[in-house]
C-alpha cells in the first residue's frame, strides 16, 4: 500500500523507524549511563518467566492488530494489483465513442471506417505509445455442443493480426504463439476461464449466437490468462471475422491503447498519454468555453475551499491544483483541457460547485462537457491500480478502525501491568530513594523493562498479527469464492508495512510505559506501603507561579542550552561546549516534547480536577459539532465532558465546605456516571431534535463505548464499599463458602485501580462483540423471503442485449421438459440507464439513474410494498398499477431514490429530484414530476412518479415506468433484457430455473434463483461479519491476559497471607477457589457490564439504522452466540486463573509464613 | 484419656536448600498439659519457629510423631487438618497477617465462618471478642488504620474467637514496645485463666517467658532445658 490513512507509506516508515531508532539509542546510552538501574529494571524479566510470557501476550497486541491489518491490507492490494496487471498486460488504456451513430444497436456503438483510420493514424505519431489495437468487443452468448454447457455473456473479441506490436505474445497454455493471422474463418482461440466455463477441448465446436444467427466454430487452442484474452471467459478471433459476423465491416468499438515500457513501467506514461489524448480529442471551442465558465472569483473560492480539507487524496489534490493554477491563465493549459475531460474528478468539482448555490454553471457545465469530445479515453490498468490501492488502504483503515477497541484495551493493559509491577515493587522502590536513588532512576527502571518487553512483544506480535492475516485471507478467499469465480487473494506481504506495524507498536507501548512509569515515580511510597487510598488532588499543590516558571523554563530549554554552549565557547571550552551542543541537541529532538507536554498537563491538572477546564472543554466541543463539524461523536463526548467537568466542579466545592473527600469523591464519580450512562443510553435522534442532525459512524460506537464504559466502571468502583457491605447478606446462604467468597470479592473490591482497569478491558471486549453480534444479526436476517424482496417472483433471467427472445411465452409453450403450465406468471422488463432530473428545472443538474421498462403483464403480477403512494392513485398497490397500465407516463421510484428525513438538510442528490418535502418517512405525496433525458438519442420525456416502494426490494435504486414509454424513443424496438418468473411450484426451482436456461442458451439466457442469491448474500454477509468479530475478539485476548497477570501477581503479593488464611483453616480448595471467584468477579462483572451496554446501544444502533435507511431490519439478540462468547471468555479467564490459583494452594502454610 | 494436649516425640525436621541439608529439629521430645502456657525460647535460628509449624501441623514432620489431643496430626489428609486447625487450634504471628482487605471484625469471624457458624453468630461472636481485647470502637477499621498493639489484639481475638483448644504464638510481641508487649501478654494469661486454653508462645522476650507456666529453651534443633 502506498497510504495509510492518507499518509505515504514510505514517510510513515522513515518517520516511525527514525522515531524507534532514536528512542532505543537513546535509552541504550542511558542504558549504558546507568548500568545499575538498567540491570534493576530488566532483572525481573528473567526472574519471572511464567509472568514475563504473560505480559508479553498482553503487550504485544497491538502489534498484533496492526499486523494483521497491515498484512490483510497488502494481500488485497497485491491481488488487485496482480490481477489488474495479469488482466490488462500490456493494456493501459482504451477509447470508445461516446456518441450514438446512425448504424448503432442498442447496447453497441461503433467508430466508422474513416474515423478508425484517421484515429489510428494520430494516435500512431505519439511517441509514449508502443501498441495500437482497434478491436470489436461484444458478448454474445456461447454454447460448447459436445457438452452443452454455456454461457450468456461470452466476451467475443476479434484484434487485428498486423497491429499486435506493443501488446506482447498471445500465448498459448502450452507455451507456444498463438496466431490469430492463421486462423480459418471457423476457428477460434478461447481463454482458460471460457474453457473451464464450457468444460471445453481443442477441437471442441462452439455455437455463437450472434443476431439470430448460429455461428459454429472450433477451438484451435487455449488462450493463457491476461491481455487480449483477459480473465472472464473469452473468444478472440480476427477483427475481419468479427467485422463480418457483427456485419461492421472495417470499424470498431474499442481502440486499445499500450503505453511505452513493460506491464507495469507502462502505467507510468498513463498520465501523459491521457493528457495528450484527451487534449487532442477535446473540442478546444468547447475546453474554452468551459475554461470561461470556470474562470470567477466565487468558483475558484470554492475549490479552494474544497482543496484545503484534510481528506482528500493526493491524485484529487494534485487535480484540484490544476484548476486553481490554471483556470485563471490566458491560454488554456493541456492540464486543464485533459481534466476537463476526467469524468471522475469533474464529478467532484461540479458537485461542489453545485453545493456552494452555483447552480447555473454546474447545469452550463455539464452540457458542455457533454459535447467535449466524441471520444472517451478510459485508464483502465490506471483506475484498477488505483481501486487496488484504495481497497487495500480502506481494508486497513477499517481493520484499524474496528480494532480501536482492541487497542484500546491493550494499552490499558499495558498500563495495568505495571501499575502491578510498581505496586509489587514498592518496598524495593522506597529502599532505592532512601539510598538516593532519584525519581527520574525509577521512571528509568520501568522504562528499561517497558522497552525490552516492547522489543520482543512487538516482533512476536508482528509475527503472530501476519499468521493472522494469512487466516483472514483464508476466511476472505473463501467469501469471495461465493461472490467472484475469478478473484482469489494472494498473500503477500510488504517490508515497509511490517516495519511500520512493528515501530507502532513499539511506539505505543513505549509512550503506555513512559506515562505509567511516571506515575510510578509519582507514587507516594509510604501511602502505597500502607495500603492507603490514593488521592487525585495532590497534597501540596504547587502554586500557579511555580508552575508558570517550570511551563516557562521547559519551554526554554533549547535557548538555555544553546546560551550555555556559547557561553563555553566563549571560554574556549570546546569540549565542553560540543557537550553542551549534543544534550541540547538530543533535548531538542527527542526529550522536549515530553517534557513540554508534561509540563503543560501539569500546568492546567489543577483546573482540570476542580472541572472547570474539563466542562469548558466539553461545552466547546458541544458548540462546534452542533455548528461546524456536525458529528454526533464530537457532541456525545462534548457532553460527557460537560457532565463530568460540572460534577467535578461540585466535588470541589463540596470539598471546600470541608465534607469528608471520599464522599465528595462518591457524589460526583456516581453521579457523574449515572449521568453519562443515561446520556448515551438515549437514541441519538432524541438530541437531534434539539440540535439538528448530526452525521455519525464507527467514530460513534468507539466514543460511546469508552463514555459508557468508563462510566460504569468508576460508578461501580466509586461505591465498590457498599457491595462489601451488602457482603453478609448476599453470601449467608453458601454456608462454609462464605469465608472464601468474602475474601474473593474484598481483595479486588479493595484495589480499585486496578480491579476497575481489568473490569473496563473486560467490559470492552464483551460490549463490541455484544454490539457486533446484535448487528450481525440484524443485517443479515432482512432478506430472507426472496418473494418479498424480489417483488413476488421465484427467479429471474437475463439474455443477451444482442439476441433477444422474441416471444417468451410462446418458446416455453413449444418446449417438451416444461411448459407454461409450470408458471404461475412470466413477466419481463429491461433494464435502461437514463438522466433525470425536476421537471421544468432549467438550471437543475441531471442524475443518472436506471429505469426498469416493465410490460404490462409485470405491472398486474408484481407483488409490490409500496411505502407512499400519491393524492389521488387510490389506497393500495393495485389501484396505482392499474393507473400505470392507463397512463405510461406514470411511475413507481424505489425507496433508495427518496432521501432519509435526517438527511434532507444536508442537501442529498436525491431532494434535489423531489424537493425537500418528501423523503422515504413522508406518509403522503403529492405527484412528483421528472424530465427524463435518453443520453444515446438525446430524448426529452416527462414522467410523473405516483408511488414510492419499500427498500426492501432488490432494485430500489431504480425507477419502474411502463415500457410502452419509450416504444417511439429508439429507431428500433426495445429488446427486452430481463424476465421474471414466478413457479406454480416452487420445489421446481433448481429443475426449471436450469430448463429456462437451457432452452434459451441461443439468447444467452442466465437465470438467478433469488433465495439462492439472498442465500449467498447472507452467507457472505455473515462470514464478513464473523471475520470482524472474530477480529475484534483478539482484545479478549487481553483481557484474559489481564487476569492471569493479575492472578499471578496476586499469589506472589498474598503468599504470606496465603498462609495464614491456611494457618487458620482454609482448605487447599479453599485457596484455589477464592482465585477463581476473584477473578471470575471481574470477569462476570466486566461481562455483565459489556453485556447490558452492549445490548443498549445496539438497540439504539439499530433503530438509528432502520430509521435512517429505512430497511425493515429487526433488533434480535443472537442469545445463543453471545451466550457462547460470554462462555468462552469465562472459561479462558478461569483457565488463566487457573494455574496460579492451583499454585497458590499448594503452597505450604508454613512455607508461605516464612515468605516476606 | 491422658492428660496432655500435645505430646511430641522424637520429631525430627531437616530442610532441604540446594546442596545445604539443615537439621532445624533434631529429636525433641515435648509434653504439653491442657490450659498450660509454654514459653519457647532460645536464640535465633535454634529451631523455635519450626517447632511450632511442626506441632501445630503448619508444616510436615520428617520423623517422630506428634499427637495433639490424641490426634495423629500428620497422618490426617490436608483436608481434614484444615479443618482441625479451623475448629481445635488459634494462630497469633509476631507480623500479625491479618487480611489487609478486611476491617477487624471480619478478619476475626473468618474462623468462625470457616467452621459453619452463621454469619449473625460469627459477627455477635466477634463482636464479643472485639469487646473482650477492647476495640469494640475499632471494629470497622481496616489492619492499615490500626496501630501494631491493636493489630496484635485483633490477631488475638481472631485466634480465640472459636474457643480453640490451643493457641500458637510465634513472637507476638516481637514488633511491640515494652508497654504494648506487656499489655498483651497480660491479654493472654487472662484468656488463659478464663477460657482454660492452651497457649504455646515461641518468643525472645525474657518478660513473657517469665510470665508463663513453663519454659523451654532451645539450642541447635534440640531442647536444651524444659522448666
Amino acid at each position: 500500500m502506498d497510504e495509510i490513512f492518507g499518509i505515504p507509506t514510505t514517510n510513515l516508515t522513515y518517520v516511525l523507524s527514525t522515531i524507534v531508532i532514536a528512542a532505543l539509542s537513546l535509552l541504550g546510552i542511558l542504558a549504558l549511563r546507568n548500568t545499575v538501574i538498567f540491570k534493576l529494571g530488566v532483572r525481573p524479566i528473567f526472574r519471572r518467566p511464567a509472568q514475563t510470557i504473560l505480559i508479553i501476550i498482553g503487550v504485544m497486541l497491538s502489534s498484533v492488530i496492526m499486523s494483521a491489518a497491515f498484512g490483510t491490507g497488502d494481500t488485497l492490494n497485491f491481488s488487485i494489483r496482480n490481477q489488474a496487471i495479469t488482466g490488462l498486460q500490456y493494456i493501459d488504456e482504451l477509447i470508445i465513442p461516446v456518441k450514438m451513430g446512425t448504424t448503432d444497436t442498442f447496447g453497441s456503438t461503433y467508430i466508422d471506417q474513416k474515423s478508425l483510420t484517421e484515429l489510428i493514424s494520430v494516435l500512431s505519431e505519439i511517441d509514449d505509445i508502443d501498441g495500437i489495437m482497434p478491436q470489436i468487443a461484444e458478448n454474445v452468448p456461447t454454447q460448447n455442443v459436445r457438452t452443452s454447457l454455456s454461457e450468456g455473456q461470452m466476451n467475443l473479441v476479434g484484434i487485428d493480426p498486423d497491429m499486435t506490436d506493443g501488446f506482447g505474445e498471445l500465448k498459448l497454455v502450452d507455451g507456444s504463439l498463438a496466431s490469430v493471422e492463421t486462423l480459418d474463418s471457423d476457428e477460434i482461440y478461447i481463454s482458460t476461464s471460457a474453457m473451464e466455463q464450457l468444460d471445453g477441448l481443442i477441437g471442441d465446436e462452439l455455437d455463437v449466437f450472434i443476431n439470430d444467427q448460429v455461428h459454429r466454430f472450433t477451438i484451435r487452442g487455449e488462450l493463457q490468462r491476461g491481455g487480449f484474452a483477459g480473465i472472464d471467459p473469452t473468444i478472440i478471433m480476427s477483427i475481419s471475422r468479427a467485422n463480418t459476423l457483427f456485419d461492421r465491416i472495417g470499424e470498431a468499438n474499442t481502440v486499445v491503447i499500450s503505453n511505452v515500457g513493460d506491464e507495469i513501467s507502462g502505467d507510468q506514461l498513463t498520465e501523459e498519454v491521457t493528457k495528450y489524448l484527451r487534449t487532442l480529442f477535446n473540442n478546444t471551442v468547447i475546453a474554452q468555453e468551459l475554461k470561461t465558465l470556470f474562470d470567477s472569483p466565487k468558483i475558484i473560492e470554492i475549490i479552494e475551499t474544497k482543496s484545503k480539507e484534510n481528506n482528500i487524496n493526493q491524485k484529487l489534490l494534485d487535480q484540484l491544483n490544476i484548476f486553481l493554477d490554471d483556470v485563471s491563465d490566458a491560454k488554456l493549459s493541456d492540464e486543464l483541457n485533459s481534466l476537463f475531460a476526467d469524468n471522475k474528478y469533474m464529478q467532484v468539482i461540479l458537485k461542489e460547485v453545485e453545493d456552494a448555490g452555483e447552480v447555473s454553471v454546474s447545469s452550463e457545465a455539464y452540457t458542455l462537457i457533454s459535447q467535449l469530445s466524441e471520444y472517451r479515453v478510459i485508464k483502465v490498468k490506471s483506475d484498477l491500480l488505483e481501486s487496488a490501492e484504495e481497497a487495500g488502504e480502506g481494508v486497513t483503515r477499517f481493520f484499524i478502525l474496528f480494532s480501536s477497541f482492541s487497542i484500546t484495551v491493550g494499552i490499558l493493559l499495558i498500563f495495568l501491568i505495571f501499575v502491578m509491577l510498581a505496586a509489587a515493587r514498592k518496598s524495593e522502590m522506597g529502599m532505592a530513594r532512601a539510598v538516593g536513588a532519584k525519581r527520574q532512576h525509577l521512571v528509568l527502571m520501568f522504562i528499561f523493562e517497558g522497552t525490552a518487553y516492547a522489543v520482543v512483544s512487538a516482533a512476536i506480535g508482528v509475527i503472530i498479527g501476519l499468521l493472522v492475516s494469512i487466516l483472514m485471507v483464508t476466511v476472505l478467499n473463501n467469501i469471495f469464492s461465493n461472490i467472484e469465480d475469478n478473484f482469489s487473494l494472494a498473500v503477500h506481504f510488504e517490508l515497509r508495512s511490517i516495519i511500520v506495524a512493528y515501530c507502532l507498536g513499539i511506539t505505543i507501548t513505549l509512550a503506555t510505559v513512559a506515562v505509567s512509569a511516571y506515575r510510578v515515580s509519582r507514587l507516594n511510597i509510604v501511602v502505597a506501603i500502607r495500603g492507603l487510598p490514593e488521592t487525585i488532588l495532590p497534597k501540596h499543590q504547587r502554586s500557579f507561579k511555580q508552575n508558570v516558571i517550570e511551563l516557562l523554563h521547559t519551554l526554554l530549554i533549547p535557548i538555555l542550552g544553546l546560551r550555555q554552549t556559547i557561553l563555553l565557547l566563549a571560554r574556549f571550552r570546546i569540549r565542553d561546549a560540543v557537550k553542551s551542543l549534543f544534550k541540547t541537541l538530543i533535548m531538542l529532538v527527542f526529550l522536549w516534547y515530553v517534557m513540554t507536554f508534561v509540563s503543560v498537563v501539569k500546568f492546567i491538572w489543577p483546573y482540570i480536577v476542580r472541572g472547570w477546564l474539563v466542562a469548558l472543554g466539553g461545552v466547546t466541543l458541544v458548540y462546534m459539532s452542533v455548528n461546524q463539524w456536525e458529528r454526533a461523536s464530537w457532541f456525545g463526548a462534548g457532553v460527557s465532558l460537560c457532565i463530568l467537568g460540572i460534577c467535578l466542579i461540585i466535588r470541589a466545592v463540596i470539598e471546600r465546605y470541608r465534607l469528608r473527600s471520599d464522599v465528595a469523591d462518591r457524589l460526583c464519580f456516581t453521579l457523574s456516571g449515572l449521568l453519562i450512562l443515561a446520556f448515551w443510553a438515549l437514541p441519538f435522534s432524541f438530541y437531534e431534535s434539539f440540535v439538528g442532525v448530526l452525521e455519525g459512524g464507527f467514530d460513534i460506537m468507539f466514543v460511546s463505548g469508552i463514555a459508557m464504559v468508563g462510566a460504569s466502571v468508576w460508578t461501580v468502583m466509586y461505591n465498590a464499599d457498599i457491595l462489601i457491605k451488602l457482603l453478609p447478606l448476599l453470601t449467608s446462604k453458601f454456608g462454609k463458602m462464605r469465608p472464601v467468597l468474602v475474601t474473593a470479592i474484598a481483595y479486588p473490591m479493595s484495589s480499585k485501580f486496578r480491579t476497575g482497569l481489568t473490569l473496563a478491558m473486560f467490559a470492552l471486549v464483551i460490549f463490541t462483540l455484544v454490539i457486533m453480534s446484535v448487528l450481525t444479526v440484524a443485517f443479515t436476517t432482512q432478506f430472507e423471503e426472496p418473494r418479498k424482496v424480489y417483488m413476488g417472483f421465484d427467479f429471474g433471467g437475463e439474455v443477451n442485449v444482442k439476441t433477444p427472445i422474441e416471444n417468451i411465452n410462446r418458446s416455453i409453450n413449444e418446449q417438451n421438459s416444461f411448459g407454461l403450465s409450470n408458471f404461475d406468471s412470466i413477466t419481463s422488463y429491461t433494464d435502461l440507464r437514463v438522466q433525470l432530473r425536476k421537471e421544468n428545472a432549467d438550471a437543475g443538474k441531471w442524475f443518472s439513474r436506471r429505469l426498469m421498462l416493465v410490460d404490462e403483464h409485470f405491472l398486474d403480477e408484481a407483488e409490490i410494498d409500496l411505502k407512499i403512494i400519491a393524492e389521488g392513485y387510490g389506497k393500495t398497490t393495485k389501484d396505482v398499477l392499474e393507473a400505470m397500465k392507463d397512463d405510461p407516463s406514470l411511475a413507481l421510484a424505489g425507496g433508495w431514490i427518496l432521501p432519509n428525513e435526517s438527511d434532507l438538510t444536508l442537501e442529498p442528490d436525491e431532494a434535489r429530484l423531489f424537493g425537500k418535502t418528501l423523503h422515504y418517512e413522508s406518509r403522503n405525496m403529492d405527484l412528483s414530476r421528472l424530465d427524463i433525458r435518453e443520453p444515446i438519442t438525446n430524448t426529452d420525456l416527462s414522467i410523473k412518479v405516483i408511488g414510492i416502494y419499500d427498500r426492501l426490494h432488490s432494485g430500489s435504486g431504480r425507477l419502474v415506468v411502463s415500457k410502452t414509454l419509450f416504444d417511439d424513443v429508439f429507431p428500433f424496438p426495445i429488446p427486452i433484457t430481463n424476465y421474471r418468473f414466478r413457479l406454480a411450484d416452487a420445489s421446481e426451482i433448481k429443475e426449471i430455473s436450469r430448463a429456462v436456461e437451457v432452452a434459451f442458451i441461443e439468447n444467452g439466457m442466465e437465470t438467478e434463483v433469488f433465495k439462492e442469491t439472498l442465500d449467498e448474500r447472507n452467507a457472505s454477509g455473515k462470514a464478513f461479519f464473523r471475520l470482524f468479530t472474530g477480529f475484534m475478539a483478539l482484545g479478549l485476548l487481553v483481557g484474559v491476559a489481564a487476569l492471569g497477570v493479575i492472578s499471578t501477581r496476586a499469589v506472589v503479593e498474598r503468599r504470606q497471607q496465603i498462609g495464614v488464611l491456611r494457618a487458620i483453616g482454609y482448605k487447599r480448595s479453599m485457596i484455589a477457589a477464592a482465585f477463581l471467584i476473584e477473578s471470575s468477579f471481574i470477569s462476570v462483572f466486566g461481562s455483565i457490564i459489556g453485556l447490558t451496554l452492549g445490548l443498549v446501544l445496539s438497540y439504539n444502533a439499530v433503530n438509528d439504522i432502520r430509521s435512517e435507511i429505512g430497511l425493515g431490519i429487526e433488533y434480535t439478540v443472537p442469545w445463543i452466540q453471545i451466550g457462547s462468547i460470554l462462555a468462552i471468555s469465562y472459561a479462558f479467564s478461569l483457565l488463566t486463573t487457573f494455574v496460579p490459583a492451583r499454585q497458590a494452594s499448594r503452597i505450604y502454610p508454613a512455607e508461605a509464613l516464612r515468605y516476606e | 484419656m491422658s492428660d496432655y494436649i500435645i505430646e511430641a516425640k522424637d520429631i525430627r525436621k531437616t530442610y532441604n536448600s540446594g546442596s545445604v541439608t539443615t537439621d532445624a529439629i533434631k529429636g525433641i521430645n515435648l509434653y504439653v498439659e491442657r490450659g498450660e502456657i509454654v514459653s519457647v525460647m532460645g536464640p535465633s535460628g535454634c529451631g523455635k519457629t519450626t517447632l511450632l509449624n511442626c506441632l501445630s501441623g503448619l508444616d510436615e514432620i520428617d520423623g517422630g510423631e506428634v499427637l495433639i489431643d490424641g490426634v495423629r496430626l500428620h497422618d490426617l489428609p490436608d483436608n481434614d487438618r484444615s479443618e482441625y486447625r479451623a475448629k481445635q487450634m488459634g494462630f497469633v504471628f509476631q507480623l500479625y497477617n491479618l487480611l489487609p482487605v478486611l476491617n477487624a471484625v471480619e478478619n476475626i469471624e473468618l474462623p468462625l465462618l470457616l467452621s459453619g457458624t452463621s454469619a449473625s453468630e460469627s459477627r455477635r461472636k466477634s463482636m464479643d471478642i472485639l469487646d473482650l481485647v477492647g476495640l469494640t470502637s475499632w471494629a470497622q477499621h481496616k489492619p492499615s488504620e490500626l496501630s501494631g498493639g491493636q493489630r496484635q489484639r485483633v490477631t488475638i481475638a481472631r485466634a480465640l474467637v472459636n474457643s480453640p483448644a490451643i493457641v500458637w504464638a510465634d513472637e507476638p510481641t516481637g514488633d511491640l514496645d515494652s508497654e504494648t508487649a506487656s499489655e498483651i501478654v497480660e491479654l493472654i494469661q487472662d484468656l488463659n485463666r478464663r477460657n482454660g486454653q492452651t497457649f504455646v508462645i515461641v518468643t525472645h522476650s525474657i518478660e513473657v517467658g517469665r510470665r508463663a507456666n513453663r519454659i523451654v529453651n532451645m539450642r541447635d534443633g534440640l531442647i536444651e532445658n524444659d522448666g
